[in-house]
């Protein structure tokens, strides 16, 4: 019964993508080589609904991830992935490997 | 070397607490068969993540990068409904409440239960597991000789340092007596579901699947920021992270509430004598 209302309102929150699928998609393709991110620093405009494709092009996992953006995606050697993010105020927001901190990248949104 | 053991510490952290307050619990609470269904799943998971981690060479660079992510999703969720279910039976066991009791005694578990603390015990360790083996793999692929090893001892260093982080945490919990114990543990398994939720729908909308709806509520950066140790001890308890988003408040939110109220009610189920034992018939 409990999990049943906790299932309906998981359902409603999915419903929830629905707003999402409205806003015209940014892709920004990323690449993390064994050097840092290439490039460094991608822009987009405020607002935007923003597909971030990181790919890793370096021979071991990473992990993308931003406190600023709310993120965290571990990506294997040689894989790609999609990292969403939506409706930001302008602004710097940081990214780094969390797996080799001394890659680090930024979103600037404006 | 130091980095290593840090993110090693924070990625085991999680698996390390969950673990954790699941064996306090059944050991206080007098469901110690329980137990061994613990540390099975958690070896069962340490087993499956060094097999994934090092099989992911090859075969997970055939299984689309987003789909991976979609199924550990998945699998939130599905972690999400089986604590829920088992924090309310436990709750239910756990009753007869006597105050200065330090431990209740012993009952058996139905099969499925023990499947279901087992299977709780299985997702914490696996998740965590597999990106430690992942990590810890590729300071070894990127140095392929023997200047690998400390980095290697650094990681397992850092393993054992959660499941100390763990330990002390839960030795201050035999200061309650069996009443609050109780209280604080089944309100603390709560969290940590709802954290795995808000984790779950954090990856939904990383994926593009859910609309964040406000991408940014507010920001506790400034008061515990999410690298320093008490917001990462915070995010592998109850999956704190200093700016969500409104949908992920609003699962929390939606969440926590409905669940006290439901254990709440467990405990005014109880039979009269062990709410108010001073006021028998006598």
């Amino acid at each position: 019964m409990r999990t049943r209302t906790a299932l309906a309102i998981a359902f409603a929150l999915f419903l929830g993508a629905a707003r999402g699928m409205a806003a015209e998609d940014r892709t920004i393709p990323l690449a993390v080589e064994e050097a840092g991110f290439a490039p460094a620093e991608v822009e987009a405009p405020t607002g935007a609904r923003v597909r971030l494709e990181v790919t890793n092009r370096t021979a071991a996992a990473i992990e993308f991830e931003s406190f600023e953006l709310n993120r965290e995606r571990v990506i294997q050697p040689g894989q790609t992935a999609a990292v969403y993010v939506s409706g930001l105020d302008p602004g710097r927001y940081e990214f780094f490997d969390d797996f080799h901190h001394q890659r680090r990248g930024a979103l600037l949104v404006r | 070397m130091f980095e290593t053991l840090l993110i090693v510490w924070r990625e085991s952290l999680e698996a390390a607490l969950i673990v954790g307050v699941l064996l306090t619990y059944l050991a206080r609470s007098g469901q110690r068969s329980g137990i061994p269904y613990v540390w099975a799943g958690s070896l069962l998971a340490v087993l499956a993540a060094l097999a994934c981690g090092v099989a992911s060479n090859d075969a997970a660079s055939h299984l689309d990068a987003d789909l991976q992510e979609l199924v550990q999703a998945g699998i939130l969720f599905l972690a999400v409904a089986v604590l829920t279910w088992m924090v309310l039976w436990m709750h239910r066991n756990a009753a007869g409440l006597g105050g200065d009791l330090r431990r209740k005694a012993d009952q058996a578990l139905a099969t499925g239960r023990l499947v279901g603390v087992a299977t709780i015990a299985f997702v914490a360790v696996f998740r965590e597991g597999l990106e430690t083996v992942l990590f810890l793999w590729g300071v070894l692929v990127q140095r392929a000789d023997l200047t690998a090893l400390p980095f290697v001892a650094a990681g397992l260093g850092g393993a054992a340092l959660a499941i100390a982080t763990a330990w002390l945490f839960f030795r201050g919990f035999r200061f309650l007596s069996l009443r609050r114990f109780f209280r604080v543990t089944g309100v603390l398994l709560l969290l940590v579901a709802a954290g795995l939720l808000v984790s779950g729908v954090n990856k939904l909308i990383g994926l593009g699947y859910l609309s964040p709806i406000v991408s940014q509520v507010w920001s506790t950066a400034w008061l515990v920021r999410d690298d320093s140790p008490l917001g990462a001890f915070l995010a592998a308890l109850v999956g704190y992270r200093s700016r969500p988003s409104l949908a992920e408040v609003l699962a929390f939110v939606a969440y926590v509430p409905l669940m006290l109220w439901a254990l709440h009610r467990v405990d005014r189920a109880r039979p009269p004598d062990e709410r108010a034992p001073a006021r028998s018939a006598a």
